[in-house]
Formats: structure tokens, C-alpha cells, sequence
């Protein structure tokens, strides 16, 4: 059984169809990519699929449970993460306190008044653990806004991982970087794929083709061809 | 460990603090100024405190908040002349929960707003309030005001302690102010602290990490009022009155000008240092010149051109540099000696 399926999604805002009888499934343990131009509705979709948006006609699914009119907050604690295209920090907090805020033993004592965060030592454990994962334990106490860009994207993407998802979408990783930080994203990208199931959003199709099990191509609104990377590249039409 | 000398330095300072503000009465007169004055100091703190627990911690604009001060007044003096009550307790707990219950019903309908339309329905509620407190004189006695009320004997049933002077006074305020400061310390280290603090810098991810923000505003927004009922609830007890103009448009922006000049925004104890540079100003300044109101605006003005932080993020700035003192004087995690681990950090420069 497919982690996540969406079926028959139909979403339009004011006359303008988004998206049309789009269906998709996302196997657990694999790595999917969505790729499309610029308008073709990538985002649309990930916002219908983590609930930032409920969709006109059609059903989501996650894990046999139907998430479709579910709160972002509650899809969110049903274990699906995500990272966003503009980036979303706690600007003003430290990396170690960006994670802090998203660990599930924190969201589970968040009417606890006597724990203290800062010195709690198994949140600190988890934290660090987060950070080193993903290659930010050295800057733990810098604070978001001083951190490089880089960094900043590994601090989105380790912030929604702190949540322990079963599920991780990332909304265009490679947005504004260069080529060194985008193959230090691959290897990072890489070793998260072993320990959640993770789509990824994107228009640059060679960092998908690096990186994915199985990339739908998104046109239109819809989805044109769903398959193996190097199938998809041998697809005269989806190349087109 | 860092943070056993980051605890200590917290407590430290708020040791500092209570044993400075117990030791006002002692020489406050000696300096030209008047007790009464150190009591209003005390009762400002604590509502300022409340505010800045919405303003500072939540992001919550609220341009309305006298209301809730005025409604603890209210309800203080209501309790004493209208049910002829007797107990202080009873007393400054209907003023909580008077606060409290003025704040919760308008956070029903503002929690879900944000910005600006959040800050334009503070200031109708907050007309709301001080118009009902106007109009209703059979209950508040109108722009009169209920007068006449009494301190309240501090009564712990086996023993009870007098506060009719104003010494006494103060120091029943400063009992006050040290519960207040060490439950909001808790409050803001705890879960919920970071969950407010986290929401005010992006609602987008902390509705996405699984929190319902429009409830934590509740929250925090009716803890807020709540402690400044408590606040109006000892104003009354001090000044023997309840009058409606503490709720009004002006006095809901003085408070919003103390926070903001003292540095609530960034600092714990910014709204303490807004209170008492504008009391300082007030009675200093005022004895040179009646104008001491239009030079206490310019230095808002001031503040907001030169040093958006307030005195505390002026402070913080000059401890930074000298002292290296961590981000926001925050209580942050300790660092950690970084034991190898089995793969390289995948750095991303």
C-alpha cells in the first residue's frame, strides 16, 4: 500500500484550473520527485498534500487514512513535514532552538510549564543529534538570520526532520544555490532517503535525476508521466 | 556547564532586581522623590510585564490593553462597593478574572487576525470596554468613578498584615511583581514560551509544525490580560479608586510607548526599564517643565529612528560588544564539545 495517494485532486482559484483529476501515489522508503515548469502546479499540490490548501473535488490519503479536510497543524502531527520554496525560519532563534521548537517531545509537553527547553538535557541530546545530521552542529548557537544561505536551506529542511516525519516533502531545495552547496544537498538528500520517505519538488530535473526513485512530471495541472528516472529521460514526449 | 552559569546568571540578575526594588523605600524620599511614586512604579511593572507577554513574546499589537487594566480596577471597586467586600484575595482574584474574561472573549474573535487588523480590533474592543465603563453608571459610577475604597488587609487567616501606608503598599506590590516575574520567566523557557515566541517569527511553520497558533494566541493573549487585571485590581487598592480614564485610547498607547522604549521587544525585563525611564521622566523632567510628556514622545520618536530595541537592545548591543554576551541574553542550550562522529557533517557553505 502506497504511504501517501492522492486521487482525482481538482483545485482551481477564481476561474483558473490549477489542477485537474491529478492522481499520484508515494511508496514508503522511496524517494519521489515532482518536476514541472514554473506555473505547472507543484506547489498547489504539495499545499493540498500537507493540508495548507483542501482541494475542490478528490481525496488524500495517508497511510490508508483519508487526511483530505485535515488541519495543516493536525496532517502535520499525523507525521508529514515539509520545507517551503521561500524560506521559513525562526529567524530570530538559534539553529539548536529552531530545532528545539520542532522535536516531537516538545510538541507532546507543550503545556508542560515546568520543563525549561534550554536546559533540558534529553531535548538538548535530540537537538544536537538533528544538527549533526545534517551537517549544522558546529553553528548550533548561531542564530538563524546570520547564517549563510546554505546552511539556512539545511536548517529548513532539519527543522521539519526534527519532527521525526514518516513522510518529508521538500518545495525546491536547490532554489538559489549554487553548484557546490547543490551536490553537498544530494549527499545530504541521500542519507535522509534512509531514514524517511521524502518527495521532492523541483524544475532542475538533473538534481531530481540524481537523487530520486521515481519523478512524475506535473503540466498544465496534470500529471503527464509518472517512472524511473533514466525511462523518463529515454521518454521522447516528456523530454518534449 | 554553560547552562548551570547561564541559570545562574538569569537568576542572578532577578535576584538583583528584587533585592534593588526591595530597598526603594529605604531611600526613595532621600533622592526628592515621594513613595506613592515607587508603588506606581511597582503596579506599572507588572502590568507592563502582562503587555509584553502578548507585545514581545506572542506579537500580538494590542493598542486596547487599558481596558483590561481598567476592568481589573472595576472589578476590584465593584467588589468592595457594590457587594461591600472585605477580602483582598477575593478581590484581586475577581480582577484576574475579570481581565482575564474581557481578554479571552475579545481573543475569540481576534486570535485568527494578524498584523494590523489584529492591532485596529485592540483598539475597538478596547473603545468597547471604556464606553460601557462610561455609560454604565449605575455600576462604575461613570467618568465620577467609584471612590472611597479601602487597602485591603493583607489576611493569611492566623495573622494579618495592614497596607494602608504606602510603604506597605509597595511591598504587597513587589510580592506581586516577583510572582509575576518568576511565572512569566517559567512560562517562556517552557514549551509553551518557545511555541509563542516561535509563532510570532512565522505562523506559516509553526502551523506546520503541528501547533494550533490561533489557540496559543488565545492563550497568551488572555494570560496577558489577565495579569494586567491584577495590575488595575492593585492600582485600585492604591489610588482608593476606580476611574475609566485608565482605560482609554491614551493610556492603552502609554503602556505600548513603555514596552517599546524600554525594549520588551528583545529583553525580559525591557518593559521594567520603560516604566521606570517614564516615571523617571514624569516626575524628573516634570518638575522643570509641564511639557515633560512632549519630550518623553521624542524620545519614543528617538527610539524608534535610532534604536528600535529600546534601551535594553542598546544595553544589549554595548554587552555584546564588550562582554560577548550570547544572542537576545536569551537562555540558550550549552555548547557541546563535538565528539567524532562515524561520517564527516555534510557542511553547506
Amino acid at each position: 500500500m502506497a504511504l501517501l495517494e492522492a486521487k482525482g485532486i481538482h483545485k482551481r482559484f477564481g476561474q483558473q484550473v490549477v489542477l485537474e483529476k491529478v492522481n499520484i501515489t508515494f511508496e514508503e522508503n522511496q524517494l519521489s520527485g515532482i518536476v514541472g515548469p514554473n506555473g505547472a502546479g507543484k506547489t498547489t499540490l504539495f499545499n493540498i498534500l500537507t493540508g495548507q490548501h483542501w482541494p475542490d473535488r478528490g481525496k488524500v490519503f495517508f497511510n490508508g487514512k483519508n487526511i483530505t479536510r485535515f488541519s495543516r497543524q493536525r496532517v502535520a502531527r499525523m507525521g508529514i513535514a515539509r520545507s517551503f520554496q521561500i524560506m521559513n525560519l525562526f529567524d530570530d532563534f538559534t539553529a539548536i532552538e529552531n530545532i528545539m521548537v520542532a522535536l516531537p517531545n516538545v510538541r507532546q509537553r507543550q503545556f508542560n510549564m515546568f520543563m525549561n527547553v534550554p536546559t533540558d538535557s534529553a531535548i538538548q541530546d535530540e537537538a544536537y543529534e538533528v544538527l549533526r545530521r545534517i551537517g549544522l552542529d558546529k553553528v548550533a548557537r548561531t542564530e538563524a538570520k546570520n547564517l549563510p544561505y546554505g546552511k539556512r536551506r539545511a536548517l529548513e529542511i532539519g527543522v521539519a526532520l526534527a519532527s521525526k516525519p514518516r513522510m518529508l516533502f521538500l518545495d525546491e531545495p536547490t532554489q538559489g544555490m549554487g553548484s557546490d552547496q547543490m551536490s553537498n544537498l544530494i549527499d545530504l538528500v541521500l542519507k535522509l532517503k534512509e531514514i524517511v520517505t521524502i518527495v521532492v519538488i523541483e524544475h532542475d530535473m538533473d538534481f531530481l535525476v540524481e537523487i530520486a526513485d521515481v519523478i512524475s512530471v506535473i503540466l498544465w495541472g496534470q500529471i503527464i508521466a509518472t517512472d524511473a528516472p533514466d525511462k523518463l529521460l529515454a521518454n521522447r514526449g516528456v523530454l518534449q | 556547564m554553560t547552562s548551570l552559569r547561564s541559570y545562574s546568571n538569569d537568576f542572578t540578575k532577578m535576584v538583583f532586581v528584587f533585592a534593588f526594588l526591595a530597598t526603594v523605600p529605604l531611600w526613595i524620599s532621600s533622592v526628592g522623590l515621594y513613595d506613592y511614586i515607587a508603588i506606581e512604579i511597582i503596579i506599572w511593572c507588572i502590568y507592563a510585564m502582562g503587555y509584553n507577554l502578548a507585545l514581545g513574546y506572542t506579537g500580538l499589537p494590542s493598542f486596547g490593553h487599558g481596558a483590561f487594566f481598567g476592568i481589573g480596577a472595576y472589578a476590584m471597586a465593584m467588589y468592595q462597593v457594590h457587594e461591600g467586600g472585605t477580602s483582598l484575595w477575593v478581590g484581586l482574584l475577581l480582577s484576574i478574572l475579570a481581565g482575564a474574561g474581557a481578554g479571552g472573549l475579545s481573543a475569540l474573535f481576534m486570535s485568527h487576525r494578524r498584523g494590523i487588523y489584529f492591532a485596529l480590533m485592540t483598539i475597538a474592543f478596547g473603545q468597547v470596554f471604556w464606553f460601557v465603563a462610561i455609560k454604565k453608571r449605575e455600576y462604575t459610577n461613570g467618568e465620577d468613578g467609584l471612590l472611597n475604597l479601602e487597602r485591603l488587609p493583607v489576611d493569611f487567616g492566623i495573622f494579618s498584615l495592614d497596607v494602608s501606608s504606602n510603604q506597605s503598599m509597595y511591598f504587597l506590590g513587589l510580592a506581586f511583581f516577583m510572582l509575576v516575574v518568576l511565572g512569566l520567566w517559567t512560562l517562556i523557557h517552557s514549551p509553551f514560551g518557545y511555541i509563542i515566541q516561535s509563532l510570532k517569527q512565522n505562523e506559516t511553520r509553526t502551523w506546520f509544525l503541528g501547533y494550533n497558533v490561533h489557540l496559543f494566541k488565545w492563550i497568551s493573549f488572555t494570560l496577558s490580560t489577565a495579569i494586567s487585571g491584577l495590575a488595575g485590581g492593585l492600582f485600585a487598592l492604591t489610588q482608593r479608586s476606580a476611574f475609566p480614564d485608565v482605560m482609554s485610547l491614551h493610556w492603552s498607547g502609554i503602556i505600548v510607548m513603555m514596552t517599546i522604549v524600554g525594549g520588551g521587544l528583545v529583553s525580559f525585563w525591557g518593559p521594567v526599564l520603560g516604566v521606570m525611564f517614564y516615571f523617571i521622566m514624569r516626575d524628573f523632567l516634570g518638575t522643570y517643565t509641564s511639557t515633560w510628556i512632549l519630550w518623553f514622545g521624542v524620545s519614543f520618536m528617538a527610539v524608534i529612528l535610532f534604536e528600535p530595541h529600546g534601551i535594553a537592545g542598546l544595553w544589549m548591543k554595548i554587552s555584546q560588544r564588550i562582554f560577548k554576551m550570547s544572542p537576545g541574553h536569551r537562555l540558550l542550550p550549552p555548547e557541546r564539545t563535538l565528539v567524532p562522529t562515524p561520517e564527516p557533517s555534510n557542511e553547506l557553505v
